[in-house]
Protein backbone atom coordinates (compact mmCIF):
# COMPACT_ATOMS: atom_id res chain seq x y z
CA UNK A 1 0.00 0.00 0.00
CA UNK A 2 2.65 2.47 1.04
CA UNK A 3 5.20 1.34 -1.95
CA UNK A 4 1.97 1.92 -4.59
CA UNK A 5 1.22 5.63 -3.01
CA UNK A 6 4.73 6.29 -3.07
CA UNK A 7 4.49 5.17 -6.64
CA UNK A 8 1.25 7.35 -7.48
CA UNK A 9 3.05 10.26 -6.22
CA UNK A 10 5.85 10.31 -9.32
CA UNK A 11 2.63 11.10 -11.34
CA UNK A 12 3.40 14.52 -9.55
CA UNK A 13 6.51 15.00 -12.05
CA UNK A 14 6.16 17.20 -15.12
CA UNK A 15 6.42 14.60 -18.46
CA UNK A 16 9.55 15.54 -19.47
CA UNK A 17 11.06 14.35 -16.07
CA UNK A 18 9.20 11.11 -16.34
CA UNK A 19 10.07 9.91 -19.54
CA UNK A 20 13.54 10.06 -18.46
CA UNK A 21 13.81 9.21 -14.63
CA UNK A 22 10.98 7.66 -14.41
CA UNK A 23 12.00 3.61 -14.78
CA UNK A 24 15.04 4.28 -12.54
CA UNK A 25 13.42 6.53 -9.84
CA UNK A 26 10.55 4.03 -9.57
CA UNK A 27 13.34 0.90 -9.05
CA UNK A 28 14.92 2.92 -6.21
CA UNK A 29 11.93 3.94 -4.65
CA UNK A 30 10.77 0.13 -4.31
CA UNK A 31 14.49 -0.70 -3.04
CA UNK A 32 14.53 2.40 -0.92
CA UNK A 33 10.89 0.61 1.04
CA UNK A 34 11.59 -2.92 0.68
CA UNK A 35 15.46 -2.28 2.05
CA UNK A 36 15.94 0.52 4.03
CA UNK A 37 12.47 0.24 6.07
CA UNK A 38 12.58 4.75 5.70
CA UNK A 39 9.36 6.12 7.21
CA UNK A 40 6.42 6.75 4.67
CA UNK A 41 6.03 10.68 5.31
CA UNK A 42 9.23 12.13 4.86
CA UNK A 43 9.61 9.71 2.11
CA UNK A 44 6.30 11.31 0.50
CA UNK A 45 7.08 14.98 1.52
CA UNK A 46 10.50 14.86 0.03
CA UNK A 47 8.93 13.55 -3.24
CA UNK A 48 6.47 15.79 -3.32
CA UNK A 49 8.76 18.62 -2.97
CA UNK A 50 11.15 17.13 -6.13
CA UNK A 51 7.70 16.98 -8.33
CA UNK A 52 7.70 20.59 -7.24
CA UNK A 53 10.98 21.73 -8.13
CA UNK A 54 11.07 20.14 -11.45
CA UNK A 55 8.13 21.52 -12.41
CA UNK A 56 9.24 24.89 -12.51
CA UNK A 57 12.34 23.57 -13.64
CA UNK A 58 12.57 24.18 -17.69
CA UNK A 59 13.10 21.00 -19.44
CA UNK A 60 15.89 20.12 -21.26
CA UNK A 61 13.61 20.87 -25.07
CA UNK A 62 12.11 23.79 -23.77
CA UNK A 63 14.20 27.05 -24.83
CA UNK A 64 16.54 28.58 -22.87
CA UNK A 65 14.39 31.21 -20.67
CA UNK A 66 10.87 29.52 -19.45
CA UNK A 67 8.23 31.24 -19.98
CA UNK A 68 7.79 34.17 -17.61
CA UNK A 69 4.04 34.12 -16.85
CA UNK A 70 4.73 30.34 -16.01
CA UNK A 71 7.48 31.22 -14.06
CA UNK A 72 5.93 34.09 -11.70
CA UNK A 73 2.37 31.80 -11.76
CA UNK A 74 4.53 29.45 -9.90
CA UNK A 75 6.05 31.76 -7.41
CA UNK A 76 3.47 33.57 -6.68
CA UNK A 77 1.00 30.76 -6.10
CA UNK A 78 4.22 29.75 -3.58
CA UNK A 79 3.17 32.53 -2.02
CA UNK A 80 -0.14 32.29 -1.51
CA UNK A 81 0.73 28.21 -0.58
CA UNK A 82 2.87 30.07 2.56
CA UNK A 83 -0.22 31.98 3.92
CA UNK A 84 -2.60 28.92 3.34
CA UNK A 85 -0.05 27.89 5.39
CA UNK A 86 -0.27 29.66 8.41
CA UNK A 87 -4.20 29.65 8.36
CA UNK A 88 -4.42 26.04 8.12
CA UNK A 89 -2.22 25.72 11.24
CA UNK A 90 -3.99 28.44 13.03
CA UNK A 91 -7.20 27.07 12.29
CA UNK A 92 -6.31 23.05 13.33
CA UNK A 93 -3.69 23.22 15.88
CA UNK A 94 -3.27 26.71 17.67
CA UNK A 95 -7.27 27.40 17.60
CA UNK A 96 -8.83 24.14 16.77
CA UNK A 97 -12.15 24.48 15.43
CA UNK A 98 -15.82 23.21 16.56
CA UNK A 99 -17.41 20.68 14.44
CA UNK A 100 -17.69 21.42 10.75
CA UNK A 101 -21.24 23.26 9.99
CA UNK A 102 -22.66 25.74 10.84
CA UNK A 103 -23.29 29.73 9.35
CA UNK A 104 -19.93 30.67 11.45
CA UNK A 105 -17.93 27.70 9.56
CA UNK A 106 -19.71 28.19 5.91
CA UNK A 107 -18.75 31.99 6.54
CA UNK A 108 -14.95 31.40 6.69
CA UNK A 109 -15.15 28.19 4.20
CA UNK A 110 -16.13 31.29 1.27
CA UNK A 111 -14.09 33.40 2.86
CA UNK A 112 -11.17 31.96 1.94
CA UNK A 113 -11.95 30.36 -1.27
CA UNK A 114 -12.95 33.91 -2.17
CA UNK A 115 -10.02 35.11 -1.17
CA UNK A 116 -8.34 32.20 -3.01
CA UNK A 117 -10.02 32.92 -6.24
CA UNK A 118 -9.20 36.65 -6.26
CA UNK A 119 -5.84 36.35 -5.80
CA UNK A 120 -6.23 33.37 -8.68
CA UNK A 121 -7.74 36.35 -10.77
CA UNK A 122 -4.82 38.82 -9.73
CA UNK A 123 -2.18 36.38 -10.32
CA UNK A 124 -3.28 35.43 -14.23
CA UNK A 125 -3.28 39.21 -14.85
CA UNK A 126 0.63 39.73 -14.01
CA UNK A 127 1.58 36.60 -15.69
CA UNK A 128 -0.30 37.69 -18.77
CA UNK A 129 1.19 41.20 -18.44
CA UNK A 130 4.29 39.62 -18.65
CA UNK A 131 3.97 37.54 -21.58
CA UNK A 132 3.48 39.00 -25.16
CA UNK A 133 1.53 36.01 -26.52
CA UNK A 134 -2.08 36.73 -26.47
CA UNK A 135 -3.87 33.20 -27.01
CA UNK A 136 -5.79 31.88 -24.85
CA UNK A 137 -3.64 29.00 -23.06
CA UNK A 138 -0.89 32.48 -22.56
CA UNK A 139 -3.40 34.22 -21.08
CA UNK A 140 -4.55 30.86 -18.70
CA UNK A 141 -0.96 29.52 -18.01
CA UNK A 142 0.59 31.81 -14.70
CA UNK A 143 -3.22 31.37 -13.17
CA UNK A 144 -3.31 27.59 -13.93
CA UNK A 145 0.69 27.12 -12.53
CA UNK A 146 -0.54 29.27 -9.39
CA UNK A 147 -3.15 26.64 -8.96
CA UNK A 148 -2.05 23.74 -9.71
CA UNK A 149 1.77 24.92 -7.04
CA UNK A 150 -0.99 25.64 -4.66
CA UNK A 151 -3.17 22.87 -4.90
CA UNK A 152 0.08 20.62 -4.14
CA UNK A 153 1.01 22.58 -1.38
CA UNK A 154 -1.99 22.83 0.36
CA UNK A 155 -2.16 18.27 0.20
CA UNK A 156 2.10 18.51 1.93
CA UNK A 157 0.88 21.29 4.67
CA UNK A 158 -2.23 18.76 5.21
CA UNK A 159 0.17 15.83 5.13
CA UNK A 160 2.60 17.58 6.96
CA UNK A 161 0.35 19.33 9.97
CA UNK A 162 -2.03 16.81 10.42
CA UNK A 163 0.52 13.67 10.94
CA UNK A 164 3.08 16.10 13.23
CA UNK A 165 0.12 17.27 15.25
CA UNK A 166 -1.46 14.26 14.93
CA UNK A 167 -2.87 14.01 18.51
CA UNK A 168 -4.71 17.43 17.84
CA UNK A 169 -5.96 16.82 14.91
CA UNK A 170 -7.26 13.12 15.90
CA UNK A 171 -9.83 15.06 18.49
CA UNK A 172 -11.73 16.94 15.78
CA UNK A 173 -15.06 16.05 15.59
CA UNK A 174 -15.55 15.25 11.78
CA UNK A 175 -12.56 13.18 11.42
CA UNK A 176 -13.77 11.25 14.11
CA UNK A 177 -16.72 10.63 12.76
CA UNK A 178 -15.09 10.24 9.14
CA UNK A 179 -12.96 7.76 10.57
CA UNK A 180 -15.60 5.40 12.69
CA UNK A 181 -17.76 5.53 9.44
CA UNK A 182 -14.70 4.16 7.08
CA UNK A 183 -14.13 1.06 9.80
CA UNK A 184 -10.92 1.41 8.93
CA UNK A 185 -8.38 0.33 11.91
CA UNK A 186 -5.61 3.12 11.59
CA UNK A 187 -6.79 6.55 12.11
CA UNK A 188 -3.46 7.95 11.11
CA UNK A 189 -3.66 6.25 8.09
CA UNK A 190 -7.35 6.88 7.23
CA UNK A 191 -6.06 10.69 7.24
CA UNK A 192 -3.51 10.37 4.75
CA UNK A 193 -5.19 7.82 2.27
CA UNK A 194 -8.27 10.42 2.62
CA UNK A 195 -5.29 13.31 1.86
CA UNK A 196 -4.16 11.16 -1.18
CA UNK A 197 -7.27 10.22 -2.74
CA UNK A 198 -8.28 14.11 -2.65
CA UNK A 199 -5.14 14.54 -4.78
CA UNK A 200 -6.44 13.63 -8.27
CA UNK A 201 -9.74 16.05 -7.45
CA UNK A 202 -7.96 18.53 -5.69
CA UNK A 203 -4.86 19.46 -7.62
CA UNK A 204 -6.94 19.68 -11.61
CA UNK A 205 -10.04 21.26 -10.12
CA UNK A 206 -7.37 24.02 -8.53
CA UNK A 207 -5.26 24.07 -11.84
CA UNK A 208 -8.15 24.65 -13.45
CA UNK A 209 -10.07 27.52 -11.53
CA UNK A 210 -6.88 29.11 -11.68
CA UNK A 211 -6.47 28.66 -15.40
CA UNK A 212 -10.26 30.15 -16.09
CA UNK A 213 -10.25 33.12 -13.58
CA UNK A 214 -6.13 33.92 -14.81
CA UNK A 215 -7.45 33.83 -18.50
CA UNK A 216 -10.68 35.88 -17.67
CA UNK A 217 -8.95 38.34 -15.45
CA UNK A 218 -6.39 39.24 -17.81
CA UNK A 219 -9.05 39.63 -20.87
CA UNK A 220 -10.83 42.19 -18.65
CA UNK A 221 -7.07 43.66 -18.08
CA UNK A 222 -6.06 43.83 -21.56
CA UNK A 223 -9.74 45.43 -22.46
CA UNK A 224 -9.45 48.30 -19.97
CA UNK A 225 -5.46 49.18 -20.62
CA UNK A 226 -6.58 49.52 -24.67
CA UNK A 227 -9.44 51.63 -23.80
CA UNK A 228 -7.32 53.90 -21.52
CA UNK A 229 -4.55 54.18 -24.70
CA UNK B 1 37.09 23.65 -18.23
CA UNK B 2 36.39 25.52 -14.87
CA UNK B 3 32.47 24.66 -13.75
CA UNK B 4 31.64 25.75 -9.78
CA UNK B 5 29.11 24.49 -7.85
CA UNK B 6 27.65 28.34 -7.11
CA UNK B 7 24.17 29.05 -8.32
CA UNK B 8 22.86 25.20 -7.24
CA UNK B 9 20.67 26.55 -4.48
CA UNK B 10 19.43 24.60 -2.02
CA UNK B 11 20.73 21.20 -3.94
CA UNK B 12 24.51 22.48 -3.59
CA UNK B 13 24.97 20.28 -0.62
CA UNK B 14 23.84 17.16 -1.84
CA UNK B 15 25.59 17.99 -5.21
CA UNK B 16 28.97 17.72 -3.27
CA UNK B 17 27.77 14.51 -1.75
CA UNK B 18 26.80 12.68 -5.17
CA UNK B 19 29.91 14.11 -6.57
CA UNK B 20 32.00 12.79 -4.21
CA UNK B 21 30.27 9.25 -3.94
CA UNK B 22 30.68 9.37 -7.80
CA UNK B 23 34.52 10.05 -7.39
CA UNK B 24 34.72 6.80 -6.32
CA UNK B 25 33.29 4.85 -8.81
CA UNK B 26 29.60 4.83 -10.81
CA UNK B 27 26.64 4.30 -8.98
CA UNK B 28 23.13 4.74 -9.53
CA UNK B 29 20.57 6.23 -7.42
CA UNK B 30 19.75 3.65 -4.54
CA UNK B 31 23.80 3.13 -4.81
CA UNK B 32 24.55 6.72 -4.13
CA UNK B 33 22.20 7.04 -0.90
CA UNK B 34 23.63 3.47 0.62
CA UNK B 35 27.26 4.93 -0.20
CA UNK B 36 26.32 8.95 0.96
CA UNK B 37 24.77 7.67 4.16
CA UNK B 38 27.86 5.46 4.75
CA UNK B 39 30.38 8.52 4.55
CA UNK B 40 28.42 11.14 5.43
CA UNK B 41 26.02 10.25 7.90
CA UNK B 42 23.60 12.28 5.64
CA UNK B 43 20.03 10.45 4.30
CA UNK B 44 19.05 11.70 0.94
CA UNK B 45 15.72 11.81 0.07
CA UNK B 46 14.30 10.71 -3.32
CA UNK B 47 13.46 13.91 -5.00
CA UNK B 48 16.50 15.55 -3.45
CA UNK B 49 18.45 13.19 -4.67
CA UNK B 50 17.27 13.63 -8.76
CA UNK B 51 16.79 16.98 -8.06
CA UNK B 52 20.70 17.25 -7.90
CA UNK B 53 21.44 14.92 -10.37
CA UNK B 54 19.44 16.85 -13.13
CA UNK B 55 21.22 19.73 -12.09
CA UNK B 56 24.56 18.31 -12.23
CA UNK B 57 23.76 16.16 -15.61
CA UNK B 58 22.30 19.54 -17.07
CA UNK B 59 25.77 21.28 -16.02
CA UNK B 60 27.75 18.70 -17.72
CA UNK B 61 29.12 17.48 -14.07
CA UNK B 62 27.81 13.90 -14.48
CA UNK B 63 26.97 11.97 -17.06
CA UNK B 64 23.84 8.95 -17.45
CA UNK B 65 25.48 5.70 -18.10
CA UNK B 66 23.74 3.14 -20.14
CA UNK B 67 20.50 1.39 -18.09
CA UNK B 68 21.35 -1.79 -16.61
CA UNK B 69 17.63 -3.27 -16.73
CA UNK B 70 15.73 -0.13 -15.00
CA UNK B 71 18.81 1.06 -13.35
CA UNK B 72 20.67 3.69 -14.65
CA UNK B 73 24.40 4.58 -13.12
CA UNK B 74 25.99 7.80 -13.32
CA UNK B 75 29.82 9.11 -13.32
CA UNK B 76 31.77 11.59 -12.46
CA UNK B 77 32.80 13.89 -16.25
CA UNK B 78 36.22 15.57 -15.66
CA UNK B 79 34.48 18.51 -15.96
CA UNK B 80 32.70 17.66 -12.42
CA UNK B 81 35.91 16.31 -11.16
CA UNK B 82 37.56 19.49 -11.72
CA UNK B 83 34.84 21.00 -9.83
CA UNK B 84 34.43 18.97 -7.05
CA UNK B 85 38.48 19.35 -6.47
CA UNK B 86 38.43 22.63 -6.47
CA UNK B 87 35.66 23.27 -3.84
CA UNK B 88 36.85 20.72 -1.97
CA UNK B 89 40.14 23.01 -1.91
CA UNK B 90 38.43 25.76 -0.98
CA UNK B 91 36.17 24.18 1.77
CA UNK B 92 39.05 22.66 3.42
CA UNK B 93 41.03 26.00 3.79
CA UNK B 94 37.61 27.45 5.57
CA UNK B 95 38.07 24.91 7.27
CA UNK B 96 42.07 24.44 8.04
CA UNK B 97 41.23 28.46 9.12
CA UNK B 98 38.30 28.14 11.05
CA UNK B 99 40.15 25.50 13.53
CA UNK B 100 43.52 27.27 13.72
CA UNK B 101 41.55 30.02 14.88
CA UNK B 102 39.66 28.26 17.16
CA UNK B 103 42.90 26.63 18.31
CA UNK B 104 44.17 29.85 19.36
CA UNK B 105 41.61 30.93 21.63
Amino acid sequence: MRKRLLLWLVRLYPRWWRARYRAEFADMLIMLVDNRSRPFLPLALDIIAGALDAQLTRSPDMPRSIDPALRRGGYDGLVVAVFLAVEVLLTNVVFPQGPDGGPEYAIKELAVYTILFVLLAMIGVRGARLTVARYAGARARAGAMAGFVIGIAVLAMFLAVDNLFFSTISQQHDKIAAFAASGGSSMRTFVNVSLLEGAPILVPFLTAVGAILGHAASRVDSARRSARV
Amino acid sequence: VTVDLSGLGRFGDPAVLILSSLAGGDKHGYALIGDIEDFAGVTLGPGTLYGALTRLERRGLITALAADERRRPYRLTSSGATALREYLRHARKVADTGLLRLAAT
